[in-house]
């Protein structure tokens, strides 16, 4: 077993491109030339924790080794920024307290369910915040809601399972959340049980399709901060499946830097009072009836 | 001189208008030698596809210096509205370089400014004593937009001639504020360095602080300083940001032990430091490592996490931590404090600092960072421990490695082993307790095998028979550490293990050992079903250079697996037996261009004679990479290859990588021209 930090080991251009592209046909993420100082200082750790000493190897491994899967695992942690806190883009879950959900709960029937995805949630505030708008919300009282939220990286996952955060998570939530559902454990806060319970979490790459043949009927689609890394193949795939999975009248949310704009034009533009969203059109023959039988059939 | 109406006719014929593909085809079948390519030639310069466009240039540069083309190109600037052409003419007259000077020159001489202006930039680009001569002579066109070019032009090329045409122009422009910028930008792009008091009476006119701050920062006077101080903290953004920059210069090069002035001036409310804390969330690199150069500068242990966070995510973060840990141990209680309100990637940088600076008194700190959920700063902070901690720390250490999983147990790992180096019995008395207590984590066994006392070697061997396939590999890993101290016998026994991991990590211990039952073993691991114990294998022979297996390597070369061909390689290259060169030939055959990659590596024990054609057999790979290493090798190897190949290769090649790569190539890149 080698001792050293690898912080010397460089990686010349030509393993950049090499590992840039495995990553990118791995999990669509696609990193720009200036990006290479980035990739190279979040995965020198590795260099001496597997014994190797050159970049060389490393692609070798992740291109060759029977351990490939596990070690894309460790890049998706190190290279993808998974940095996110409660209630991020505070006015953009406004837009969907206020104006998306009454609009999707309009002609629901009572016993229908709403499904919500928080694609690539990685520890899971995004979820979490959504959860516990719904629990302040009167209107969605009552209602049946099916939160999902999956990530690729199976670390996070486990982070968000587990439900403690630290004070970084913590940069924007209002006190009266911090009170009614965290409690201190350490370091750390503790997400309340009834709202950890209110979401499913599961080991997905958005890349796969079969993984991703489980979702469907898709009320609303949460991918913010997600589709500005992946390379504009990848995009396109990734929103195309996203145009699947959401039920007609169906609303994506992106984040704030994001835009379908010369990426696809399946989705309409809907311009709220407190955020730009998209959504899938209804279908132009039965427009709105559809979204009705769909929600008679309580699918 | 062809005329582009004349031409039109000709491209019509040969390409018929059809598809991009087609013209391009058409363009490089073209080779100069007959009349009707030259026309055509030029014509395919304004072709919609760079593509084309590019094919064309490269043909008309191997004419040579034929001075129709050059006539041609030159006029070709004066198009208005093809700017493909324009382009591509420029960029063919640029790289034709000093011949083309006096045609330029005699075409500057046409009443069209904008014709005049492209051509002038082509001049500066080209850069000769004679393109500056030419250039000087036109600082007075009657053109602005031309002696603005002009002045741009001779800013580029630099040099005394140029310094002084600008400055006399400088000294004639009277008042014309537009004139005093560009000659200004100019004298500052030709990097001069005026005395202060030339500078001085520009300084506070309107309109030129950033020309102004550029020239001060060159000249390099320290009564520059309060200049720049006072520019900082007025001013629209663009004159801000030049005086941050030309400080940075200044404070780099001046002894500025004297500072009090300039920290009374940078105090915390002053507008200065606030637009410098700004200027640390710029989008241009410069400006945010301007502002960290001179934040430097202040000894603020305050400003520490905020510059480390600013350049977090940014090229400049190494400088970031540079800046930081020459302020000393001040900053890491301060760094501590905040460390929890940040993101990752600038948790990260604040270990980074903490582990220069930090002494053992942050130990617990550390420890505590370390039982945070994200990997990369718990990792940092266990990296960190390892460095710093004392034998207090081994049992929380321990307890931390039970704690933790996957990636970070690793850390811990080599944290313990870390601190071993230092206090080997300790820590190796209280891992091998353990680990005969009962408590058979393979990670015991790894830290007792870096440490590598002998008397631990029984204890290592006995985990070789553990029922954990983990605790198996830990063993023969650790047992690598002993080199041959180590009993063969258990590792050949190990090569038997079901566990492939195992197995691998067998072949590459028995490297050390040279009798030749373990190089029987060795060669029968070759045969192994799994690729990576063979490889292992391969390459444990490779290191023990043992001539009686080279037939086996030989073999393993064409291996359809291509770990396997490349641990063969590998090996090759370290034995470099005779039959080296046909082995390499043969794997330049492979599919996969890893392999050939290998043994492009492995041609480095080839003569020239020999590996030149195999290298240029590799400039034709369909893999890009392949085609990079190749021109590479060849252009540190400074192995002649023919011109007209170069070009071929050049013409055909989309991937920037390789494209420079092949470049080198060229007779010109190689100081032959």
């Amino acid at each position: 077993m080698t001792m050293g930090t690898g912080r010397a080991i460089t990686m010349t251009d030509e393993e950049f491109r090499l590992i840039r592209d495995l990553i990118c046909e791995y999990c669509g993420i696609y990193f720009e030339d200036s990006m290479k100082f980035l990739v190279e200082r979040r995965l020198q750790p590795r260099l001496p924790a597997l014994g190797f000493v050159s970049f060389r190897d490393y692609y070798r491994l992740i291109k060759y080794g029977r351990e490939r899967d596990q070690e894309f695992d460790e890049i998706v942690e190190r290279v993808t920024t998974n940095e996110t806190y409660f209630f991020r883009e505070r006015y953009q879950l406004r837009a969907f307290t206020d104006e998306v959900l009454p609009e999707i709960l309009r002609d629901r029937r009572p016993d229908s369910r709403v499904r919500i995805w928080s694609a690539g949630c990685s520890t899971g505030e995004e979820p979490y915040s959504i959860a516990m708008l719904l629990n302040e919300l009167p209107i969605a009282q009552g209602v049946n809601f099916d939160i999902f939220g999956n990530d690729i990286s199976r670390k996070v996952l486990r982070t968000a399972r587990a439900g403690a955060y630290t004070r970084s998570s913590f940069r924007d939530i209002e006190p009266q959340y911090m009170e009614r559902y965290f409690k201190p454990e350490g370091r750390t806060h503790l997400l309340a049980e009834s709202v950890r319970n209110r979401v499913t979490f599961g080991h997905l790459n958005l890349m796969d399709e079969k993984g991703m043949a489980l979702i469907n009927n898709v009320d609303v689609i949460f991918c913010r901060n997600v589709i500005i890394y992946f390379s504009a193949a990848s995009r396109s795939r990734l929103l195309e499946m996203f145009h699947r999975k959401l039920r007609p009248g169906g609303f994506l949310l992106l984040g704030h830097s994001e835009t379908l704009f010369n990426e696809t034009i399946d989705f309409e533009l809907v311009p709220l009072i407190h955020d730009i969203v998209y959504r899938k059109p209804l279908e132009p023959m039965t427009g709105k009836k559809t979204h009705e039988a769909l929600a008679r059939s309580g699918d | 001189m062809t005329t582009y109406n004349q031409t039109q006719p000709l491209l019509e014929q040969l390409d018929e208008r059809r598809s991009e593909e087609s013209r391009y085809r058409a363009a490089r079948k073209l080779t100069g030698q007959s009349p009707e390519d030259v026309p055509a030639l030029l014509a395919f310069l304004g072709d919609p596809s760079w593509r084309v466009r590019k094919a064309a240039v490269a043909i008309l540069l191997s004419l040579q210096e034929s001075a129709t083309v050059i006539a041609a190109l030159s006029a070709g600037l004066a198009s208005s509205d093809n700017a493909g052409l324009r382009n591509s003419c420029a960029e063919a007259l640029m790289k034709l370089g000093p011949a083309c000077v006096p045609t330029l020159a005699h075409d500057l001489n046409t009443p069209d400014p904008d014709h005049r202006k492209f051509i002038v930039e082509v001049l500066g680009a080209i850069g000769s004593s004679t393109a500056r001569q030419v250039l000087v002579k036109h600082l007075q066109d009657p053109d602005g937009n031309v002696r603005a070019a002009v002045a741009e032009a001779l800013g580029r090329i630099g040099g005394q001639e140029s310094i002084t045409a600008l400055k006399d122009s400088l000294e004639h422009c009277g008042q014309d504020l537009m004139q005093m910028v560009y000659l200004l930008d100019a004298l500052g792009a030709a990097k001069t360095k005026f005395p202060y008091e030339f500078i001085v009476p520009y300084l506070n006119q309107p309109g030129l602080d950033r020309q102004t701050y550029t020239l001060l920062a060159l000249g390099q006077d320290p009564r520059s300083l309060p200049h720049l101080l006072d520019g900082l903290g007025k001013g629209p953004k663009a004159s801000r940001a030049a005086a941050a920059r030309a400080l940075a210069n200044i404070l780099h090069a001046t002894d500025h032990t004297n500072l009090d002035f300039f920290q009374k001036q940078l105090s915390p409310d002053s507008p200065a430091r606030s637009f410098l804390l700004d200027l640390l969330s710029d989008e241009d690199d410069v400006n945010v490592e301007s502002a960290v150069r001179v934040l430097g500068y202040l000894k603020d242990p305050d400003l520490a996490p905020i510059i480390l966070k600013a350049c977090a995510c940014r090229k400049m973060v190494e400088l970031a931590l540079e800046n930081v840990v020459k302020w000393g141990i001040d900053v890491v209680p301060i760094l501590l404090s905040k460390i929890d309100d940040v993101d990752i990637e600038s948790r990260v940088l604040f270990i980074e600092v903490i582990e220069v600076l930090g002494n053992e008194q942050i130990v617990d700190s550390l420890i505590e960072i370390a039982k945070s959920p994200d990997t990369r700063s718990s990792e940092a902070a266990i990296r960190v421990v390892g460095g710093l901690a004392n034998t207090q720390y081994i049992e929380p250490l321990m307890e931390l490695l039970r704690q933790r999983d996957g990636e970070l147990r690793k850390a811990v790992t080599m944290a313990l082993a870390s601190l071993g180096s230092r206090y080997p019995d300790e820590v190796a008395n209280a891992v091998r307790t353990t680990f005969l207590a009962g408590d058979n984590r393979p990670e015991w066994l790894l830290i007792l095998g870096t440490i590598g006392r002998n008397e631990d070697i029984g204890v290592v061997v006995s985990g070789v028979h553990h029922r954990d396939p983990e605790v198996r590999w830990a063993a023969v890993e650790a047992g690598r550490n002993f080199g041959i101290d180590f009993p063969e016998v258990t590792l050949i026994f190990t090569l038997t293990d079901e566990h492939p991991k195992v197995r691998a990590s067998s072949a590459r211990a028995l490297c050390d050992h040279r009798s030749s039952i373990s190089l029987d073993s060795l060669l029968a691991s070759v045969k192994d079903r799994d690729p990576w114990v063979a490889a292992a294998a391969l390459e444990a022979l490779g290191r023990r250079r043992d001539p009686k297996a080279i037939h086996v390597l030989l073999d393993a070369v064409q291996h359809g697996t291509s770990p396997i061909a490349i641990a063969a390689l590998k090996s090759l290259f370290l034995m470099n037996p005779p039959q080296l060169p046909d082995a390499l030939l043969l794997a330049i055959g492979n599919k996969d261009p890893e392999v050939v990659r290998e043994a492009i590596a492995a041609a480095q024990r080839l003569s020239s004679v020999h590996a030149g054609p195999l290298f240029v057999r590799c400039l034709n790979s369909e893999y890009w990479n392949v085609r990079a290493a190749a021109a590479e090798a060849l252009a540190n190897r400074k192995i002649e290859v023919p011109a007209s190949l170069v070009h071929e290769a050049l013409l055909r090649e989309t991937e920037s990588l390789a494209q420079e790569s092949i470049a080198r190539l060229l007779p010109s890149e190689r100081g032959l021209i």
